[in-house]
């Protein structure tokens, strides 16, 4: 209670200052002026009991995710915080999320040159091989540091970075603290023969390491582990290559199950831009490259760097019903991506133009000999070679035309072969392998009545495999009734479970009103198992029958 | 515990509501990236010859593939009318930046891109979710903003664009 009296205190203080500051004559210096901006998401749930899906539920009954961000600035000074209320956390979420209380503040100078920031901050150095500090609300994940950062400008086309401090951990810190410098450099701005030049040169270096007490009696663990980033960006006309190659040390951890050997990763990305088309291409080589500022973390606790899957990140319900996130224990990948638009006026084109993208990725896993020390877990692994473990396979076609003024349509056939053997366990459920075909239909109709525009989007999917839960249908209609108004409807229905019993048909429904920055929506339903997936993590969200509302702003 | 944590929250969200702010708000000093991998300022990249559209998007958003999509077919006329540009910052992170720049043009869209990969731009302008709208003037004041898109949403923007070029012109 006096916690949250406190907080409440704070916010009140925070509220007054910026109407003082904004209405006062008297303010002077760098703090006059100031202004206050923010948001604000509120997702709660009312889990009700549905035994024929069996359903999960909180004790508690509803669950609710709730944040608010305040940030304040006044000249070249900056402060704000974020309060993070989890009465209790959503199903799905962490159980050690459920609390209310203050998970980010901080203060800020910058200048044109300089920008120091003390409290909690995010980061990122180059790809975010050795460091990517960030937040993902949806998925529960925050690995904010709270420590120093100074970012320095000395000289236009010279940028470093240097930042100490501990991640956080829910509403705790992270037991191993985090220190990393960074520096980037653009040739062509830095040397004056390259000033002119078409050919844009960027190089970059980041070093990170990690300390934690080595606690352990039968092995010794190193105390300081250290990650390394060399990084080259090359550019003229519209082709662009992007590499960086990470090292990491020794790094024995409860993911690569004390393993004492060496990571390393290299990623490699190149693309070409031209009118009405683009497309790229890239690879990436990932080996024990998990760091995290506690080596007995799993799951998303405390990771230090990104591992990004190198895989298309699909946005269909069906489409994503079986994903693929990045094997921490490492993987090769390769992806291309080929984007075109015909021209309108044309055979194929039509009166609009047509759309077109093609996606590829195969992952395999990588080659391991052991080098016979059991205890230490060595191995090594030619970098060159591809190993026999098929990961994951997806080529996927999409295209998208106009055929009218009214009516838009979108069709993608997609080919998926997904591999959750070396996936950690919450994910990889009961099947195994996956092979499936989907195909996507989505058409959006827009038309006036009296004046007024409403618009009508339904989109059809349907999955097939043998495996796993078997053939899925889903059916999403969505209605706009005023300009602010719309309506949903969704439907899964679970046609093909080889379970005769368990073809469940999963209904939901909501209703929502949005207007400049304020959004509101309620819902209600049955929602099917899955993944939630943002930027090639995952976050499973178990089956659930209940009501939901959801708030969200910002000011 | 629930409802009541529920109301204080909800007390908080509102109460800021009347605190609507007159002063002018720019787009803060935040490093992004151009298509290059060049680092610019966010707060010099709006238009000062006319109104600026900064629309946040990702290539794994669909409703803000579809709203760029859909300016795509008015922007001529915009920009005749109104001098207007578009800035489209794209919150993709590492996994789909080789992607932004090939999906952009591929659509053909001729929009000004950049990306924001680890969203500090997103933060420092308090965007929770894509796609988000802010239409700035020709000084840089960020004069409106609207979160979300649903077909039509493209006509309000319009209005919006035509009202601050003609605050501009005055």
């Amino acid at each position: 209670m006096i916690k949250r009296l406190l907080l409440l205190t704070v916010l009140s203080v925070y509220c007054f200052s910026n109407i003082s500051a904004q209405n006062s004559d008297f303010n002077s210096g760098a703090l006059s002026g100031g202004q206050l901006h923010g948001d604000f998401l509120l997702d709660a749930q009312y889990y009700v009991k549905d035994k024929a899906i069996n359903a999960q539920e909180l004790p508690q009954g509803a669950g609710m995710n709730a944040y608010g961000n305040f940030n304040y600035t006044a000249g070249n000074f900056k402060a704000g915080m974020r309060l993070e209320s989890y009465e209790p956390a959503l199903l799905g979420f962490d159980r050690r999320y459920d609390q209310t209380g203050i998970t980010f503040r901080y203060a800020q100078y910058f200048n044109d040159q300089l920008d120091i920031t003390v409290g909690n901050f995010y980061e990122q150095f180059g790809n975010g091989l050795t460091l990517r500090a960030y937040w993902e609300w949806y998925l529960g994940l925050d690995n904010n540091i709270d420590g120093i950062r100074v970012h320095y400008k000395p000289i236009p086309g010279i940028i470093l970075k240097g930042i100490i401090g501990r991640q956080r951990f829910y509403f705790d810190q992270s037991p191993g603290v985090v220190r990393g410098l960074d520096g980037e450099f653009s040739i062509n701005d830095i040397v004056s023969s390259f000033n002119e030049s078409k050919t844009r040169i960027i190089i970059g270096g980041s070093f990170v390491s990690r300390y934690q007490e080595d606690r352990n009696s039968t092995l010794i663990l190193p105390e300081n582990v250290a990650n390394f980033a060399g990084r080259i960006n090359l550019s003229r006309g519209g082709f662009n290559l992007n590499a960086e190659y990470a090292y990491k040390v020794n790094d024995p951890s409860t993911i690569n199950q004390n393993s004492y050997s060496s990571g390393d990763a290299l990623l490699v990305n190149a693309s070409y831009t031209g009118n009405n088309f683009g497309a790229s291409i890239g690879m990436k080589r990932w080996d024990n490259m998990d760091f995290r500022s506690d080596r007995a973390a799993t799951g998303f606790d405390l990771f230090i760097n990104y591992q990004p899957a190198l895989t298309k990140q699909h946005t269909y319900r069906l489409s994503s019903l079986y994903s693929y996130p990045t094997v921490p224990q490492g993987e090769m990948a390769i992806q291309a991506d080929v984007f075109y638009n015909i021209k309108r006026g044309t055979f194929l084109g039509g009166k609009y133009g047509t759309n077109i993208a093609i996606n590829t990725s195969l992952v395999n896993d990588i080659p391991r000999t052991p080098t016979g020390d059991s205890l230490r877990n060595d191995y090594v692994s030619d970098f060159f070679e591809i190993g026999d473990e098929v990961f994951y396979r997806d080529i996927n076609v999409e295209i998208s035309r106009k055929l009218s003024r009214k009516f838009k349509f979108t069709g993608s056939v997609i080919r998926q072969i997904v591999n959750y053997v070396f996936q950690p366990a919450t994910l990889s459920g009961d099947a195994l392998k996956v092979k499936s075909w989907i195909g996507i239909m989505e058409g959006t109709y827009s038309y006036k009545v009296n004046d007024k525009r409403y618009t009508s989007r339904l989109e059809l999917q349907v999955l097939t495999t043998k495996q796993d839960f078997g053939d899925w249908f889903t059916g999403l209609f969505e209605q706009t009734l005023t300009s602010h108004w719309y309506i949903t409807a969704l439907g899964e229905y679970n046609y093909g479970n080889p379970n005769a019993d368990r073809r469940n048909l999963y209904l939901s429904g909501a209703v929502g009103y949005r207007k400049d920055t304020y959004s509101i929506k309620l819902g209600g339903g049955r929602q099917r198992g899955g993944f939630l997936c943002v930027g090639g993590i995952c976050r499973p969200v178990p089956e659930n029958t209940g009501v939901t509302l959801t708030l969200a702003s910002s000011f | 515990m629930f409802f009541r944590t529920l109301a204080i929250l909800s007390f908080v969200l509102f109460s800021t509501l009347l605190f609507a702010q007159e002063k002018s708000w720019k787009v803060p000093n935040v490093e992004i990236k151009d298509l290059k991998n060049t680092s610019v300022s966010a707060s010099e990249i709006y238009n000062t010859e006319g109104p600026t559209i900064l629309s946040f998007w990702a290539t794994w958003c669909k409703p803000c593939i579809l709203e760029l999509n859909t300016i795509k077919d008015y922007y001529v006329d915009w920009q005749d009318e109104t001098n207007v540009k578009l800035v489209a910052i794209s919150i993709d992170d590492t996994r789909n930046i080789a992607k932004v720049g090939p999906l952009a043009r591929g659509k053909g869209w001729e929009y000004d891109i950049y990306i924001d990969a680890n969203s500090d731009l997103r933060r420092a302008l308090n965007v929770n979710n894509v796609p988000h709208t802010f239409l700035l003037d020709k000084n840089g004041n960020i004069v409106w903003q609207h979160n979300g898109y649903a077909p039509g949403d493209e006509d309000e923007l319009y209005d919006k664009v035509l009202e601050v070029a003609e605050m501009s012109s005055n």
